[in-house]
């Protein structure tokens, strides 16, 4: 059972992902983006939403469950419903 | 496998913009910000026409296909580009596996010439394919055996397109012949006409009848009935020599007349292009051209129509005697010939004619005879 779990998990991705890498945040399995400007970005997910913060926030790549998020990144907030 | 496009977007508010984007399930692999008013996006070839009609107050700009659909665009604009060089490619293969020439080193011509026609019976010829490396070791085993008196040593060495051969020929020393007396003797009975003696004793002269086995030239040189010496006699021969012919000659004969009639052909290898037209006809080929031992050749076709006729007594008689000659004639030098003949009988038959005809003969009549 524990096999099949972690196989659906790989296969299957279902959960979140949030990746901090050197000036770039990559975001996996998002729902919404409610608000994005150069300074402010809010990313909604299934049970919480994410509100970033920065300098020069631009958007990269923006896919149906993919976003990279390239600027200089001071805050990230996390905001549980 | 989805194709990408690569747009240009020009306005303001782009932000905007994109989270419009999102909301209309309209997604970017790709987002290149070129200044604050400009980005370019990698986006669906798909949903292109979506975003042209659905944000009409920007200005959306196909630069280029990108991925797959860009390789097959290309691999399109290039096809000529691209057989060529498959072309050229394939080519240089072919090529590189034709001879184009052989080189047989070695100082005696005969060899040389004997070397390249089995060669060229083994199909190591100028433009033909090469042989692999067993088959050239084959061909080489089998001519050293065949000429295992001739060469010692042969090797084939493939130089780009040029097959280099070299030959060590074998020097067998020969011991001295050992001389042995000998006589020339009559090989039949015959009525001598010429006597041509180099060495030896005459015994015989011109006009004389001879039979088998008598010695016309000796190797015993004598004087005062004593043999002062022995050596091999010299010489030749000729006489008259009587025949006795039968022969039966069939009343029908078939004939074939020539009609004016010519057609052209054209033959690869033992197979002809077009079916031939003529129920009877002679050929008549000439070799064009050879392309890696397939051989062209350009034939003439002659009609002819068989004929039977029914000879009178006279001609099968003629035709006959013309058989004789040429019977004889085949098997002789050029100074031997058929001197007279002479019909001595002949019988009718339904369909044939009986013949007994006496030939004389001149023919080479001495033969050597050791001792």
């Amino acid at each position: 059972m524990n096999i099949f779990n972690n196989m659906k998990s790989f296969l299957y991705e279902q959960n979140y992902s949030i990746n901090l890498y050197n000036n770039k945040l990559y975001i996996f399995n998002y729902i919404l983006l409610p608000k994005f400007n150069d300074k402010e970005i809010n990313v909604k997910f299934e049970k919480f939403n994410i509100a970033i913060t920065g300098k020069n926030l631009k958007i990269t790549k923006m896919e149906k469950k993919e976003l990279l998020i390239e600027g200089i990144i001071n805050n990230i907030n996390f905001n549980y419903e | 496998m989805n194709n990408y496009i690569l747009v240009s977007i020009k306005g303001d508010y782009l932000n905007l913009f994109l989270r419009n984007c999102l909301n209309n399930n309209i997604y970017f692999r790709k987002i290149k910000y070129v200044s604050s008013n400009k980005i370019i996006v990698e986006i669906e070839k798909s949903n292109y026409n979506i975003l042209k009609k659905r944000f009409k107050s920007y200005k959306i700009k196909k630069i280029k296909d990108i991925g797959f659909i860009y390789l097959q665009k290309q691999l399109k604009n290039n096809i000529h580009l691209i057989i060529a060089f498959i072309i050229g490619i394939f080519l240089l293969l072919f090529m590189s596996k034709i001879i184009i020439k052989i080189d047989i080193i070695h100082s005696d011509y005969e060899l040389r010439r004997i070397i390249k026609l089995e060669l060229e019976d083994y199909g190591v010829k100028r433009l033909s394919f090469k042989k692999s490396y067993k088959e050239l070791q084959k061909i080489k085993n089998k001519i050293k055996e065949k000429y295992k008196d001739k060469i010692e040593w042969i090797e084939i060495i493939n130089e780009g397109m040029v097959y280099s051969v070299r030959i060590e020929e074998r020097i067998i020393n020969e011991n001295p012949p050992v001389v042995s007396n000998c006589h020339i003797v009559s090989k039949k009975d015959a009525f001598v006409t010429d006597i041509i003696s180099s060495s030896g004793e005459r015994l015989v002269d011109i006009n004389t009848y001879v039979s088998k086995g008598e010695i016309l030239i000796s190797g015993d040189i004598t004087f005062n009935n004593e043999i002062k010496a022995s050596i091999c006699a010299k010489g030749e021969v000729y006489g008259e020599v009587w025949y006795d012919v039968n022969l039966k000659i069939p009343l029908k004969k078939t004939l074939k007349e020539k009609t004016n009639n010519k057609r052209y052909n054209l033959k690869i290898n033992n197979h002809k292009i077009f079916r031939s037209q003529y129920e009877f006809y002679t050929e008549e080929k000439n070799k064009i051209f050879d392309f890696f031992g397939v051989n062209f050749y350009w034939v003439k076709e002659y009609e002819y129509k068989e004929k039977e006729i029914i000879m009178t007594e006279e001609e099968a008689l003629n035709y006959g005697l013309s058989k004789i000659d040429e019977s004889f004639t085949n098997k002789f030098s050029l100074k031997e010939k058929v001197v007279s003949k002479k019909v001595l009988k002949k019988s009718l038959n339904d369909s044939t004619i009986n013949i007994e005809v006496f030939v004389v003969v001149k023919e080479k009549i001495s033969t050597v005879l050791t001792y």
